[in-house]
């Protein structure tokens, strides 16, 4: 059985442990062109906006608004932010994408924004498709917890985060053609290598245990790749991919 | 409703709406470099199967094959028996397919010769090569013991015991360096001991013997049929134990590739883990001398040229560390100083996490005023007793927490500092024993003598961090003292000189009342201000106890001879290291009936830096004038925090075997 290369997603930039290729990075292209309004870094801020938006979400709604409210709050944040490139204020949270939403929202939430010309919804232009309107349905299926807005967004931030990476990863087996292996295989993304169960999940794949074990190490590189460089596209160039990882797991953890 | 999910991985239920239904927490684990996770050591690589027994009976007629030992990315080792010989031997064949390239053949031999030239006690002996129907092998000098990698997973390997197997690799590494081979793949799986506890490094050269034979495959690679020895097809060693130029110009690597993998292995030997990114020197992790750090830091250089650059080096420092090293404050059980070679039976795996705390002179430790945090394993007990009790007797005094009590004992020590114009106060009234009481002051006792002031007493502050006590007795300079009528003022100086404690109070009858000003030097840090609380003006009111011209109220340093030594709190002479401080969330992960708050960070963030303190290994002494409630208290939540290393003293008692015991080292550190 061979198995075709996989197509690399084009944001796969920056990937290695080792490199410094964080250069191109979308925050770092957002952050290097704060002063001018390049194309580039507007593509790259909706590109992340499109991605993280609904920990916002989660987090305004977890400060007290109401669904309605919350939906025209984020909309009306988003629209401000991609229509302003408003990033300059930040300055203390540059260095990463996720600390840099939560401040702005809520700076904005604070009225520190002139909140007066916010847009309505309805009223502004946004380029970045939100899907507010399931933002609820996905909201109220949450579990409960007790945690502060903030602790509500930065969990909602790692998970989103994984979800992104494992949807891409899905995608890329999908486009392969190798669909059913990622079917069957994902559940080895958790636990270490070792305690894998490659002797039932060889019959099932109809492979050998040894293609199982090639399979499994070959997915959970990729995962580790694809989760690495999504992280690093949240960052500036020079921080480092493992203390963010080990942020997202103290958040996970402490929930 | 549905029951609760469990991860397979971590076991913990998993939440609705996880990811994919997959546990986000092990999603994340699964980021770091696989480094990060916990070294298996010999990892099977996917897609090789190693030759059966029978199939290699059926090739070495001559050996009987015993058993498989072992199977790595190089190849697999089998036990074997050499026939005529009637000994014992080891077998490794390479994977199978390795000898792909035309040209290895005649590189294999080169290499094989040039190992079999490696003629060393410490070096395990080639004694053939070959190949057969495809196959790859060496017969080896079979080692009865373990390897370096078996004792680091089942038992930690104790200082004096690394430091006698670490000399033992450098002779091993220094012949084959001086004949031009080096090791390029050292790593605890590689050096073996044997039952005389002598070390045996093994797999000389074969990393690249075996990576000059892989053909590059291409990035998708196969899977049955042809093994893949790493996903891209390169052997490139073992990643922890790489030195950096290894990993990025394999081709340009030279001997100090190999200093660098024994920096790792030794660092390993000692902490028990790998260096991480950011190198923690190893004596923050575990009580060793801290020349080792050195020694350790300097292997794991990222630049070889900055690295020694002969691995003898490394072997005259350890063995000079080691043959200087302990001091008479170690532990009952390690009163030897010369170092041993590790005893036999190394194969019965009967030490259990003995790791044996070695406490030299030359450690930076000697806290003089700590808060004492220590570590907390059962047979730490007796070297902690014996550290605390040295540190008494060396005039040091430690604080002791006990949670729940908030209960603190600080005693002041004389230390050097501006001495008191003779007389200052002499033939005034105001001379003799007062008591004071005030706000946030329980009574203590203060005499005014001539040329200082002597404290006894305590003094005690509620507060959000609870309620705490400290008994005070030290003497103090006093100058600028005047008196006229009845107000009466003097200055004292806070150890150290940084700031200025005015006191001016008025008279009436048998009551003064006083004003304390705090002022700061200019360019001085205003740190948290130690005995004497906040800044700024305090208050409080002193009846007198004993007449004009009375004796100074005893206390265990009463009547010093010499010139009037200022008070206070002796400082840390000698290099200072900082504990790392946690981050606000890592506070509330660890105790969450305390809520974050920025102020403890900060607070700790700021005592650590304007305090001196070290560290003792896994015990943490900070030497800090703080009094301050809120002060210590955000260092008690430190000390939380690193529960791992610190344990509170309260629990000392616990630590310690009898209760007499605990009851003397109580009475040792209050100076009873």
């Amino acid at each position: 059985m061979s198995t075709t290369a996989l197509s690399r997603p084009p944001s796969d930039a920056g990937s290695g442990a080792r490199g410094p290729v964080f250069v191109t990075t979308q925050w770092s292209v957002v952050l290097a062109a704060a002063r001018s309004d390049t194309t580039a870094a507007q593509a790259a801020l909706e590109k992340l906006c499109q991605t993280y938006w609904y920990p916002l979400y989660a987090y305004v709604r977890r400060r007290g608004h109401s669904p309605q409210d919350a939906q025209d709050l984020t909309q009306a944040f988003f629209a401000r932010l991609l229509e302003h490139h408003w990033v300059g204020g930040a300055e203390r949270d540059r260095g990463r994408f996720r600390t840099f939403l939560l401040t702005a929202m809520s700076r904005f939430l604070a009225g520190e924004w002139d909140k007066a010309r916010a847009q309505k919804r309805g009223g502004g232009v946004i380029h970045v498709p939100l899907q507010l309107d399931t933002a609820e349905t996905r909201y109220g299926c949450e579990p409960a917890d007790d945690c502060t807005p903030e602790q509500c967004y930065e969990r909602r931030w790692a998970l989103t985060l994984l979800d992104a990476v494992l949807q891409r990863l899905r995608s890329e087996y999908e486009r392969a053609g190798r669909a059913e292996l990622f079917a069957g295989l994902d559940s080895s993304l958790v636990g270490s290598r070792e305690s894998q169960p490659y002797a039932e999940l060889a019959p099932k794949l109809d492979m050998s245990e040894s293609a199982v074990k090639v399979a499994v190490h070959r997915l959970r590189k990729r995962f580790r790749k694809l989760l690495r460089a999504e992280i690093a596209q949240t960052m500036a160039a020079t921080d480092d991919v493992d203390e963010e990882l080990r942020h997202l797991l103290a958040v996970l953890a402490g929930s | 409703m549905d029951s609760k999910r469990l991860c397979p991985g971590c076991g913990k239920p998993l939440a609705a709406n996880v990811p994919m239904g997959l546990c986000p927490e092990c999603l994340i684990k699964a980021g770091f470099p696989t480094g990060a996770e916990t070294d298996t050591g010999s990892a099977t690589r996917p897609g090789f199967a190693p030759p059966s027994l029978q199939e290699l009976a059926g090739l070495f007629p001559r050996l009987e094959i015993l058993e498989l030992i072992g199977k790595g990315g190089m190849g697999a080792v089998y036990k074997v028996r050499q026939r005529q010989l009637n000994r014992f031997a080891a077998l490794k064949t390479l994977p199978p397919g390795i000898g792909g390239e035309p040209a290895f053949a005649e590189r294999f031999t080169r290499e094989a010769q040039a190992l079999a030239q490696l003629s060393h006690p410490g070096i395990v002996t080639l004694y053939e090569f070959g190949e057969t129907n495809g196959l790859y092998y060496f017969l080896m000098e079979f080692v009865d013991g373990v390897s370096l990698r078996q004792l680091l997973q089942t038992s930690r390997v104790s200082t004096r015991e690394a430091l006698a197997i670490v000399p033992q690799i450098c002779d091993a590494l220094q012949f084959a360096h001086d004949q031009g081979v080096v090791h390029r793949d050292i790593k605890p799986e590689n050096i073996l001991l044997d039952r005389r506890g002598r070390v045996k490094v093994a797999d000389f050269g074969l990393a690249k013997l075996v990576g000059a034979g892989r053909e590059p495959q291409p990035a998708g690679g196969t899977t049955t049929g042809s093994p893949t020895l790493t996903e891209s097809g390169k052997i490139v060693g073992t990643p922890n134990y790489m030195a950096p130029e290894q990993v990025e110009h394999p081709a340009e690597v030279d001997h100090r590739a190999d200093i660098y993998a024994l920096g790792v292995v030794f660092y390993q030997m000692l902490t028990g883990e790998l260096p991480g990114k950011r190198i923690e020197p190893p004596s923050r992790k575990v009580l060793i001398d801290v020349r080792l750090d050195e020694v350790v830091l300097r292997a794991l250089e990222k630049k070889p040229e900055l690295r020694y650059q002969q691995v003898s080096e490394v072997k005259t420092e350890v063995e000079t560390i080691a043959a200087t090293s302990p001091s008479p404050v170690a532990a009952p059980t390690q009163s030897r100083p010369a170092i041993q070679a590790p005893s036999a039976n190394l194969n019965k795996k009967t030490r259990r996490g003995a790791a044996r705390y070695v406490i030299p002179a030359a450690c930076v430790v000697l806290a003089v005023l700590g808060i004492l945090f220590v570590a907390g394993e059962a047979h730490g007990r007796r070297s902690l007793h014996h550290a605390l009790g040295s540190l008494l007797k060396e005039g040091h005094t430690p604080v002791i927490f006990e949670p729940g009590q908030g209960r603190k004992v600080l005693r002041a020590q004389p230390i050097a500092g501006r001495s008191a114009p003779r007389g200052a106060l002499a033939g005034q009234s105001i001379t003799g024993t007062w008591k004071a009481e005030g706000v946030g002051f329980a009574p203590w006792t203060f005499t005014l003598k001539a040329d200082g002031a002597q404290v006894t007493g305590t003094v005690s502050q509620g507060g959000s961090s609870g309620a705490w006590t400290t008994t005070l007795t030290g003497e103090t300079p006093i100058y600028d003292g005047a008196v006229s009528g009845n107000q009466v003022s003097f200055k004292c100086d806070s150890p150290g000189g940084e700031r200025t404690i005015s006191f001016s109070g008025v008279m009436a009858g048998d009551v003064i009342t006083f004003t304390r000003a705090v002022k700061v030097q200019p360019g001085a840090d205003p740190g948290m201000n130690g005995i004497y609380g906040a800044s700024g003006a305090t208050h409080f009111t002193a009846k007198r106890v004993v007449g004009p011209g009375s004796e100074p109220v005893p206390g265990p340093r009463a009547g010093a001879a010499g010139p009037a030594q200022a008070w206070g709190f002796k400082r840390l002479a000698g290099p200072v290291t900082e504990l790392p401080v946690p981050k606000i969330g890592d506070l509330t992960r660890v105790d969450r009936n305390t809520p974050p708050s920025n102020d403890d960070a900060t607070t700790a963030t700021h005592i650590l830096k304007t305090t001196p303190h070290a560290t003792l290994g896994n015990a943490y002494v900070i030497v800090t004038d703080q009094t301050n409630g809120a002060a210590l208290g955000s260092l008690e939540r430190l000390a939380r925090f690193h529960q791992g290393s610190i344990l509170h003293v309260a629990n000392l008692g616990a630590l310690l075997t009898a209760a007499a015991e605990r009851q003397q080292l109580i009475s040792d550190l209050r100076g009873a």
